[in-house]
C-alpha cells in the first residue's frame, strides 16, 4: 500500500517528490517496480527524513538494488529501507513481522533469524532482528586473506555463552565442518555513500596510507585507485561492488549465481547519488530553510564536499548552529512558537557540546594506541566524529570503543559471548591484554590480530532519527541511550540538560 | 642519580627557566604520568626519576600511554620546563604489555600551559588564508560554515631532472615496525622520485637493536623486526609502483647492541635510491 501511495504521489507531482503519510508504513518490497522520486519524505518520531536522489527520479523496475536477485526473495532494499535512512530500524522489522506474520523475506533463515537451525515460524527465533535490528553475520574461522588463504590467527576463540545457539550449532557453529563465528550487527545506511567512499582530502599522506599501521590503503580492484576503509564496520570488503557481491552471497543467497556487471554498476551508481537526512523537525521546522543550520538536510549533503576534515572552528563538523542559538522572543509569542524557539536553542547548545565539550578519551584500543597517547582530551566533534557533514572518523577510525568488549559494553545477555586468548608471541590488545571477553571481536575476525579485537569503524551520523537502535550491535535503543553510553564510558559527567541538548541536536541530523 | 636535581627543583618553583646544558643521559623504563593542562590545554606527560619530574616528548614515536610502561631514551637539555619537569631530548617508546600500575593522572598545576591542538595551528599560509576568509564571511553568511575549511594543496609536480642519489633514514619506536610521524610521507615521495627517475636501484636495509639502560640491563627488540621494518617499507614502494626488480631488501642479522647513548637511532631502516 505504501508503494502505491508513494508512486501515485510521485506521478501526480511529476516524480519530483513524494511524501509518505503517517498511515503509510513506507515499506519497499522487492520487485515493486514503482518510481523512486527525486526525493521522498518519511515521517519519524522527530519529524521527517528525506531520501534524495541527486540524479533524479527513476523507475525501480528491474533495477538491481530493488530486485530480488537471489533465492530468498530479498533485494538490497529489503534491509536498506528508504524510510529508515536506507538502513532498517527495529520498529520497522516489528511492523513487518506483524503485517506478514513473519513471512516477509526480511526474516530469511540465513541471517534474519538468530540461527538458521531454529524453528523459523517462531517469533523468538528472530528476536535479535525484531528487538535490536540485528542480522547474523557468519564469519569463517580462521579468516581468509584476499586470495582465500587461511590466516593464522594470533588468538584462539571459545564460546562462553551462546543464547542464539548458533555458535555451538553442529552445522553453523565454530566446531562445525565449516567453522564459523556468528556475530550480530546492524545494517549500515546505504546512503550518503559518496562521502563514505571518498579518500580523505588535504591530509597527506593519509590519502594513501592507513593511519593505524602505516600500510597503504587497499585499492579498488576495478579501477586501481585507493579506497577508504569506511564502508563496512569491519572493513572485510572496501568497495561498493565488493559489498554488493558479499551481500548477494550472504544476505540474498544468490547460491553460486554471480551478479552481472550491469547489476553491480547499477547498484553502485544508485548508492553514490542517494542521500538521506532529516529534512523537517517537529520543533525545529523546515531544515532546508535559509535560517536553518547550513549542514542540515540532504540538500547540504548533495551539495557538500566529501572527504574533508570538519573538526575546526569554522566547520564544527556539521556547520554552525548559531542561527538557532539566540532567536529573540517574539512579541505575543504563542506557546508553540516558544517551544520551537526553545528547541532550537537546545539543539544549538547540543551542537556546541558536541563540538566543544572535551573529555578524556582513554583505553580505546586502536585509537589511543595509534600514536595519539592515552588518554587524550577531545570533544566528540574534534575527536572521532570529525568528517565534515557526516560525523564519521576520516582517519578511518577502527577502534574498540567498548561496545562489544568487557568491561565497557552494555550488559547483553541476548548476544553470544566469546573468550579470546591471545598467543604469547602476539602483541596484546593495548588496554585489555591477552584474555578478552567479547560479544563481537569485530575487525579481528577479518585480520586475525589480537590488537584488533572489538574494533569497528565509526559510522556516519546522518538520519539518526529514522534508524534506531544505534551502534553496530544495537546496544542503544534510542538517542538518549547512546548519550548515556558515552557519558558512562568516558566519565564525562553530562548534566541532564546537556543530555537533552545532545539528543535534540542529533535528532536534526 | 640526576646530577642537577636540586637545581631543577629550585628553578621549577619559579616557573620556566633556562637550564645549564647537561649531558645527563637517561635510559630507563618507568610509568608515564599524565598531567591535565586545564580547560585551555591538552594533557601532557612526564616521568619521575628519583623524585624529579622529566617531561617526555614523543619525538614522533607517538604519545605515552597510561596502562603501559614507557622506555625513555635521551638526555637532559637546557630549556624551559616541559610538562612541569626537566626538558629532555630523545625519544620515548610505549611498551606493549599492560601494566595497570601505570595509571596516574595529576590535576592541572596552574602553571603548565598548553593549547588545544587543531589544524589551523599547524596549517601553512594557504590554510590560514582560507580559514580567515571563511571566518570573515561567516559573520554575515552562516552557510559558509558548511564549506570545507581545510586547504587541499594542489598535487606537487612530479620530480624532475637532474636526478641524484637519494638517501632516507627512518627511526622506529622500540618494538615497532610502524613508520612514525612524517616518515611515511617521506617514503611516498621517495617512491615518486624512483618512478620519475626510473631508478636503477632502491636498497632498503633494516635493523633492530637493544637499549642499554642506566641500571646496566639491556632491553632487546625481537630480532625479526629488522626484516619486517625493511619489508614494510618495501611494500609501500612496491605498492606505489616502484618496479619489483629495482627494490632490494636486506636486514642486519641479530641486534645492534646498545651503548646507552642514543640507542634508539639503531632502530632504523636506511633507504638509498640510485637514479
Amino acid at each position: 500500500m505504501g508503494g502505491i501511495v508513494a508512486a501515485a504521489l510521485a506521478t501526480a507531482i511529476g516524480v519530483n517528490g513524494a511524501s509518505a503519510s503517517s498511515g503509510d508504513d513506507g515499506w519497499w518490497s522487492p520487485d515493486d517496480g514503482r518510481v523512486m522520486p527525486e526525493y521522498v519524505d518519511y515521517p519519524n518520531e522527530y519529524g521527517k527524513l528525506r531520501v534524495l536522489n541527486a540524479d533524479g527520479a527513476f523507475s525501480t523496475r528491474d533495477h538491481a538494488f530493488f530486485t530480488a536477485l537471489g533465492t530468498n526473495g530479498r533485494a538490497c532494499v529489503t534491509c536498506h529501507q528508504p524510510s529508515d535512512g536506507m538502513s532498517l530500524s527495529a520498529k520497522t522489522a516489528q511492523r513487518r513481522w506483524e503485517l506478514t506474520n513473519g513471512k516477509d523475506p526480511l526474516f530469511a533463515a540465513i541471517d534474519g533469524s538468530n540461527c538458521p537451525s531454529l524453528p523459523q515460524e517462531e517469533k523468538a527465533s528472530h528476536s535479535l532482528l525484531l528487538e535490536r535490528g540485528l542480522f547474523r553475520i557468519p564469519m569463517r574461522w580462521p579468516p581468509r586473506d584476499a586470495s582465500g588463504k587461511a590466516i593464522e590467527p594470533e588468538f584462539s576463540i571459545e564460546v562462553v555463552s551462546d543464547p542464539t545457539g548458533c555458535n555451538l550449532d553442529p552445522v553453523y557453529g565454530l566446531n562445525s565442518d565449516n567453522p564459523t563465528v556468528s556475530v550480530f550487527r546492524r545494517p549500515r545506511p546505504a546512503a550518503n555513500l559518496r562521502y563514505v567512499m571518498q579518500i580523505p582530502q588535504g591530509v597527506f599522506p593519509y590519502d594513501m596510507v592507513f593511519f593505524n599501521d602505516r600500510t597503504l590503503l587497499p585499492r579498488d580492484p576495478e579501477t586501481g585507485e585507493f579506497v577508504p576503509m569506511q564502508l563496512m564496520s569491519d572493513g572485510r570488503v572496501n568497495t561498493l561492488k565488493e559489498q554488493a557481491v558479499d551481500a548477494g552471497v550472504h544476505h540474498l543467497q544468490v547460491m553460486g549465481k554471480k551478479l552481472t556487471k550491469k547489476q553491480l554498476d547499477q547498484i553502485e551508481s544508485f548508492e553514490r547519488q542517494v542521500y538521506a537526512a532529516q529534512v523537517y523537525h517537529k520543533l525545529g521546522g523546515d531544515l532546508t530553510s535559509p535560517d536553518a543550520p547550513p549542514g542540515l538536510s540532504p540538500n547540504a549533503l548533495r551539495d557538500g564536499a566529501a572527504g574533508r576534515l570538519g573538526n575546526n572552528p569554522i566547520n564544527k563538523v556539521f556547520g554552525s548552529f548559531q542561527s538557532w542559538a539566540n532567536q529573540p522572543e517574539k512579541p505575543n509569542e504563542t506557546p508553540e512558537e516558544k517551544e520551537i524557539r526553545e528547541f532550537r536553542a537546545s539543539a544549538a547548545r547540543g551542537a556546541d557540546i558536541f563540538w566543544k565539550r572535551r573529555f578524556m578519551i582513554r583505553d580505546v584500543g586502536m585509537y589511543n594506541d595509534k600514536g595519539l597517547g592515552n588518554p587524550i582530551k577531545r570533544s566528540c566533534g574534534s575527536g572521532c566524529h570529525n568528517t565534515l557533514l557526516m560525523g564519521m572518523d576520516l582517519a578511518p577510525g577502527y577502534m574498540d570503543l567498548g561496545l562489544n568488549n568487557f568491561p565497557w559494553q552494555n550488559v547483553r545477555t541476548d548476544l553470544p559471548l566469546f573468550k579470546i586468548t591471545c598467543k604469547d608471541n602476539a602483541k596484546p590488545q593495548s588496554y585489555l591484554g591477552r584474555v578478552i571477553y567479547s560479544h563481537d571481536p569485530g575487525r579481528a575476525l577479518v585480520t586475525g590480530r589480537c590488537g584488533d579485537v572489538g574494533a569497528s569503524i565509526t559510522q556516519q551520523m546522518r538520519g539518526l532519527a529514522a534508524r534506531a537502535p544505534f551502534f553496530m550491535n544495537g546496544s542503544s535503543m534510542d538517542l538518549r541511550e547512546m548519550v548515556d553510553f558515552y557519558d558512562r564510558r568516558f566519565n564525562i559527567g553530562y548534566t541532564e540538560s546537556e543530555k537533552v541538548d545532545l539528543v535534540n541536536f542529533m535528532s536534526t541530523l | 642519580m640526576l646530577k642537577h636535581a636540586p637545581l631543577a627543583i629550585a628553578l621549577l618553583s619559579c616557573g620556566s627557566a633556562a637550564w645549564a646544558e647537561t649531558n645527563d643521559r637517561i635510559n630507563f623504563i618507568t610509568c608515564p604520568i599524565a598531567r591535565d593542562m586545564g580547560n585551555d590545554g591538552e594533557l601532557c606527560f612526564f616521568v619521575e626519576r628519583d623524585g624529579v619530574a622529566i617531561g617526555v616528548q614523543s619525538a614522533g614515536f607517538g604519545g605515552p600511554q597510561l596502562l603501559h610502561p614507557l622506555l625513555v631514551e635521551g638526555n637532559l637539555v637546557e630549556g624551559e620546563t616541559s610538562c612541569g619537569g626537566l626538558r629532555m631530548q630523545g625519544t620515548v617508546s610505549v611498551l606493549p604489555e599492560l601494566d595497570r600500575n601505570c595509571d596516574t593522572i595529576v590535576p592541572h598545576d596552574g602553571k603548565s600551559k598548553g593549547r588545544i591542538s587543531g589544524v589551523f595551528f599547524t596549517g601553512g599560509p594557504e590554510q590560514r588564508a582560507l580559514a580567515e576568509d571563511l571566518m570573515r564571511r561567516a559573520e554575515t553568511d552562516h552557510r559558509v560554515t558548511a564549506l570545507p575549511a581545510v586547504y587541499v594543496p594542489p598535487s606537487p609536480p612530479p620530480p624532475a631532472p637532474p636526478f641524484t642519489t637519494q638517501t632516507l633514514g627512518i627511526n622506529f619506536a622500540f618494538g615497532s615496525d610502524k613508520t612514525p610521524g612524517n616518515s611515511t610521507g617521506d617514503l611516498i615521495r621517495l617512491a615518486q622520485y624512483a618512478i620519475a627517475s626510473k631508478a636503477r636501484s632502491v636498497t632498503i636495509v633494516g635493523q633492530a637493536a637493544s637499549t642499554l639502560l642506566d641500571n646496566g640491563e639491556f632491553v632487546r627488540e625481537d630480532e625479526s623486526l629488522a626484516r619486517t621494518r625493511a619489508q614494510k617499507a618495501a611494500d609501500i614502494l612496491l605498492g606505489l609502483g616502484v618496479p619489483k626488480n629495482v627494490v632490494k631488501v636486506s636486514w642486519k642479522e641479530g641486534l645492534v647492541e646498545g651503548k646507552g647513548d642514543h640507542d634508539w637511532r639503531n632502530r632504523r631502516i636506511d633507504v638509498v635510491l640510485q637514479p
